[in-house]
């Protein structure tokens, strides 16, 4: 009775959010050609949890994540990283904030051509000025194993080393979080796994929090948790799932929509 | 495939731009400097017609060994009062004007000369029969008694002087004052191409320069008769000895000798407008070549869909075609401008032209034509023929990426074959005279070369310049060293076009140096005097002024020359006569045989080179003619000298010369100061000295050297000014280049923005690439041009240029202005990288 206040105090902590959007709306063009994209979009990214975002084409999934990952600026609603808004920066903050605090894995083209694969992992933290962390990047080296592939240019590898070596490069930084945009869209389905087992070990091994937008069930598979996306708004969740469950759920979110194309 | 072409230039505005203006440039300074050279041609034709509009015939004395270098010794001889007198008696002639002209030098105020920087001081006399005067009165009235003159029009508004005004001339003694009393026209024109003209009264003007006659005698046929006619009678009565010509036939021959000097300036700046074509053409193959790479995709479905190889080839060509012809239609207006460019240009560097309305001939249109429409299709024959290789199955590939073939064993020794008919070309024509066309053949044949082979040395060169900035830029600097080698035959082709300016300009550099230095060191060798005095006006002052010299306190010897021109065996000599007791004081000449006092004797020194191209030595005798070319008087040659230190082939002394000449001013005189007297303690009195004679400078050693610096340098500005265009057409080509390779790396730069690089580090990239890349060209263009520098020095060791210089401080400053021009060209492209929208670049596939 005495002690309301301690009894606050003493209640659990909420589990800290890595990334998270409050009614995140985008519209491309105006008019007649106007597409919203995203329709009040209000998610949460908890830390260490790896989330995936699914939907249909023209879901709004990519524009999510392009809002999230501060490539694209939302029409209304708010951004946060960690407790940064992202609407509070300028364009040279918002680029600071993703070359430090943000990782990220595209489908293709993830490297520079002109640099080995070492001097990509580093890219980050060499356009910072900085020297990568030696142990860190060892561990990170060890986990996509690429040894012997360092000194490679990006033209003498093969897709799923290019891949791997992206994946190096999002985490070497330890960002507070990871974008992946379909980042086995490109892969054979072993390369795929492989991928995809990298980016799990991250999550269960160092807490990394990951984003990815995905359309392949099987990879969704890999994540804590699944957003499902429709017509620009959240449509449901799903928590530890299989490729069954996820294959269910958006053959249940549109009877049209063919999984996996 | 008409179609196909034409849309891809309209799709492709900007490029198509930047080619056209690679050869709207060149083709501008190519019709600049035909429009300037008719425009001048035509103003001096005008000249001649205005000023001998109504002479029916002209009398002239042949001149046997006149040159452009001057007049034969002492005055030129002109036409005799009796053959005045028996002209005038001619069956069919109505009056005759004998004309008595000379240099008469207008000097300002302040004692300082009025032109005589290049036009002529002319001085004649007032016309008495009005049809024939080439002078019209504007103001006043004609001069009537001694003292008084009247003077062009357009000197007088120039230098605000009027009526009533006293002016001050000098002629052959000290200056005098006159009374101005009118200002003269010539038809239509105030201005006489730049040239002072003062009018005399008639008896001054023949006491002044009538001592061996009429310079020329003009001659008013009788009404009714036929020019040819009378002017064959008159030739008849005088005899060879003159040359009689009608008004017409005198104002070609006058323009034509005009033209000839022209041609000469006209030629230069041809070379010049060249170069520019051979940067421009250069950009072109670049641009051809970058968007033939970059169109394989396009290229490949025109042949999957049945183009054939023919068709392919005509689409790249047409569109180099219409490159062209529009390239050159806009260099043909901004050629007008040029013009005008141009002739202000060498106004500002010493050579006055007179300003007219521009000349714009038919001819000139034509040859811009061709030129720019050849220069482009033959600058993107080789990437056209490149695109018929794309094969059509490219178009099917997911990565149509062209792929580059390594600089192969092909370009080496293709590159080595053209580097040594170039270098052979070179030697060839200057060290066997095979003449100044196989000189630029080769010249452009081992530009050429170098261009071809540079992709060869451009990885290793690139890594080097680039070092520094990897370490000084961070990863931005790698990425720009790095994006220089990605491509080594477009980084390479694109620093070869900085490549040719930079080797001329280094090769200016050199060959001045050289000149400059191997003209020192014979000063310090030759000049032995405290002071000399030099003609202002670089043709004589008066022998008065060297008498001054000689009372003033301070003063142990003067040595005067004075120069003409002789004929040998009917050739023109230059000739300076001596004192010969005192001239070895203050002249230390290279005398290989005999000595140089002995011409005391009246006997004559000659250079070594002519010595033995008349086949003479010391004791034998040389035919000299020193006024009239029929006499010829025997002299015994008693001494071979070096010209190069004196600059006159043939040496006498003062005392023959006089004998063979009569009087003459004076060319030069020499000083030297008593024993404690320094050269900063004479030179009050010595200038006080010369005050009266405004065409005698004085000058010590160091006014010598500095006045040789001037020179050079002025001649150094000159060629940098006409270089500019060039280096301007190379930079943008460098711009060029870089805006089409940040295109082409969209998708690069939209993954490196979104991965963490700032716009300011994105501009970084492309600034250093674009600096790395001028490097390049500007460390080709070095070795090209100490090349050139070398073998030119050592093409003319014989000629006096004995000292092979490398301005190394000015040779740095080139390098370092190459590197700030590459930040210039990176503006913008590195503007547009900063700039990309990152997610429309990372969808581009």
């Amino acid at each position: 009775m005495s002690t309301p206040l301690a009894a606050e105090t003493t209640t659990p902590q909420p589990v800290t959010l890595a990334a998270r959007t409050v009614e995140l709306t985008k519209t491309y063009g105006r008019g007649e050609t106007e597409v919203q994209a995203l329709r009040g979009v209000s998610l949460d990214f908890p830390a260490g949890q790896f989330n995936a975002v699914m939907g249909p084409s023209g879901s709004g999934k990519s524009t999510l994540l392009h809002c999230l990952a501060a490539l694209d600026t939302p029409t209304g609603g708010t951004v946060l990283i960690g407790d940064t808004d992202l609407s509070r920066l300028n364009e040279k903050q918002l680029t600071r904030l993703r070359r430090d605090r943000i990782g990220f894995i595209f489908q293709a083209y993830n490297l520079v051509p002109t640099l080995n694969a070492s001097e990509n992992i580093a890219l980050p933290q060499r356009l910072a000025g900085r020297k990568p962390d030696a142990a860190w990047l060892d561990t990170v080296l060890d986990t996509v194993g690429l040894r012997d592939r360092l000194n490679h240019r990006p033209s003498e590898l093969s897709g799923g080393q290019q891949q791997r070596v992206a994946v190096a490069r999002a985490l070497a930084g330890r960002p507070e979080i990871v974008f992946a945009d379909e980042p086995t869209g490109n892969l054979d389905s072993r390369a795929g796994s492989e991928i995809l087992s990298f980016l799990r070990t991250s999550v269960d091994e160092h807490a990394q929090t990951i984003v990815m937008v995905t359309h392949d069930p099987s990879a969704a598979a890999y994540a804590d948790r699944v957003v499902f996306l429709a017509d620009g708004r959240v449509v449901g969740e799903l928590r530890d799932p299989t490729a069954e469950t996820v294959f269910d759920r958006l053959k249940s979110l549109d009877p049209l929509s063919r999984p996996g194309t | 495939m008409w179609r196909a072409t034409l849309s891809n230039l309209t799709a492709h505005k900007v490029r198509f731009l930047a080619t056209a203006a690679a050869i709207v440039l060149g083709v501008a300074f190519v019709v600049g400097t035909l429009i300037l050279g008719d425009t001048l041609n035509a103003t001096f034709g005008n000249l001649f017609g205005q000023t001998g509009a109504g002479i029916d015939v002209q009398v002239t004395r042949v001149q046997a060994f006149a040159t452009q270098f001057g007049p034969p010794a002492g005055a030129a001889e002109g036409v005799p009062d009796d053959v005045v007198a028996r002209i005038a008696e001619v069956e069919g002639v109505a009056a005759v004007e004998p004309t008595y002209d000379g240099s008469a030098q207008l000097v300002d105020a302040e004692g300082a000369i009025i032109g005589g920087q290049g036009p002529p001081t002319i001085g004649t006399d007032v016309p008495t029969v009005e049809e024939l005067g080439s002078t019209d009165l504007r103001e006043g009235r004609y001069p009537e008694t001694a003292g008084e003159i009247a003077i062009d029009a357009a000197t007088a508004a120039e230098r605000g002087l009027g009526l009533g005004d006293t002016v001050s001339v000098s002629i052959d003694g000290p200056v005098q004052e006159q009374t101005l009393v009118g200002t003269v026209g010539f038809g239509d024109l105030d201005d006489l191409a730049g040239a002072t003209v003062t009018l005399f009264d008639d008896d001054t003007a023949r006491e002044l320069f009538g001592e061996n006659g009429a310079g020329t005698v003009a001659v008013l046929a009788e009404e009714g008769q036929d020019r040819a006619s009378v002017r064959d009678r008159i030739a008849e009565e005088v005899g060879s000895d003159f040359e009689v010509l009608t008004g017409e036939e005198a104002a070609e021959a006058n323009a034509a000798e005009i033209g000839q000097a022209l041609g000469f300036l006209t030629t230069a700046l041809l070379v010049f407008a060249g170069v520019s074509l051979l940067v421009g053409s250069f950009l072109i193959f670049n641009i051809f070549t970058i968007t033939v790479a970059q169109r394989t995709r396009e290229l490949a479905l025109l042949r999957a869909v049945g183009a054939s190889r023919r068709q392919v080839l005509a689409s790249v060509l047409i569109e180099a075609l219409a490159v062209g012809i529009a390239g050159a239609a806009l260099g043909i207006g901004l050629g007008i401008a040029t013009a005008l460019g141009l002739r202000a240009l060498l106004g500002q560097f010493g050579f006055a032209l007179p300003a007219d309305d521009l000349v714009v001939n038919s001819r000139t249109l034509v040859i811009a034509m061709v030129v720019g429409p050849v220069v482009t299709l033959v600058a993107a024959l080789i990437p056209a023929l490149r695109s018929t290789r794309v094969p059509p199955i490219s178009a099917m590939r997911a990565n149509a990426a062209p792929v580059t073939p390594r600089a192969g064993a092909l370009r080496l020794i293709l590159g080595a074959v053209i580097l040594a008919a170039g270098v052979a070309a070179l030697a060839a024509g200057l060290f066997a005279d095979a003449g100044l066309p196989v000189v630029g053949t080769g010249a452009v044949l081992v530009l050429l070369a170098v261009a071809a082979l540079s992709p060869l040395v451009t990885r290793p060169i690139a890594r080097v310049l680039g070092a520094p900035v990897a370490a000084a830029r961070g990863l931005p600097g790698t990425l720009a060293r790095e994006n220089t080698v990605r491509n080594t035959r477009r980084t390479a082709s694109t620093a070869a076009a900085l490549m040719i300016g930079l080797g001329l300009v280094t090769f200016v550099l050199i060959f001045t140096a050289s000149l400059q230095e191997s003209i020192s060191n014979t000063i310090d060798e030759v000049f032995l005097a405290d002071y000399s005095v030099a003609p202002a006006n670089f043709i004589s002052f008066p022998e008065e002024a060297t008498e001054a010299l000689a009372g003033v306190e301070g003063v142990a010897v003067v040595s005067r020359t004075k120069s003409a021109t002789v004929g040998i065996e009917g050739d023109a000599r230059t000739t300076i006569a001596i004192e010969p007791e005192t001239f070895a004081q203050v002249v230390s000449l290279d005398v290989p045989q005999g000595d140089l006092a002995d011409v005391a004797g009246g006997g004559v020194a000659l250079d070594e080179a002519l010595a033995a191209d008349l086949g003479v030595g010391i004791g034998d005798t040389v035919d000299i003619a020193f006024t009239d070319p029929d006499a010829e008087e025997p002299i015994e040659v008693v001494a071979i000298m070096l010209s190069q230190q004196s600059g006159a082939q043939v040496i006498v002394s003062l005392d023959r010369f006089a004998e063979a000449v009569g009087e003459a001013p004076d060319s030069s005189a020499s000083l030297l100061l008593d024993e404690g007297v320094t050269v900063e303690q004479a030179r009050p009195a010595l200038e006080e000295a010369l005050a009266p004679f405004p065409t005698a400078r004085l000058s010590d050693i160091a006014d010598v050297r500095e006045q040789i610096t001037d020179q050079t340098n002025q001649l150094l500005g000159l060629v940098f000014a006409l270089l500019f265009l060039s280096i301007i057409i190379a930079l943008f080509g460098i711009t060029n280049t870089l805006a089409l390779s940040v295109r082409e790396r969209t998708r690069e730069l939209g993954l490196l923005r979104a991965i963490g690089m700032s716009r300011s580090q994105a501009r970084t990239m492309v600034r250093w690439e674009s600096v790395i890349v001028s490097l390049l060209g500007a460390t080709l263009g070095l070795a090209v041009g100490l090349f050139f520098g070398w073998i030119f020095t050592r093409a003319l060791e014989d000629t006096g240029l004995d000292t092979f210089a490398v301005p190394v401080v000015q040779l740095v400053i080139a390098v370092v202005l190459a590197g700030v021009a590459g930040v210039l060209a990176a503006v913008i492209p590195a503007r547009s990288a900063a700039r990309i929208d990152i997610l429309r670049a990372l969808a581009v596939e």
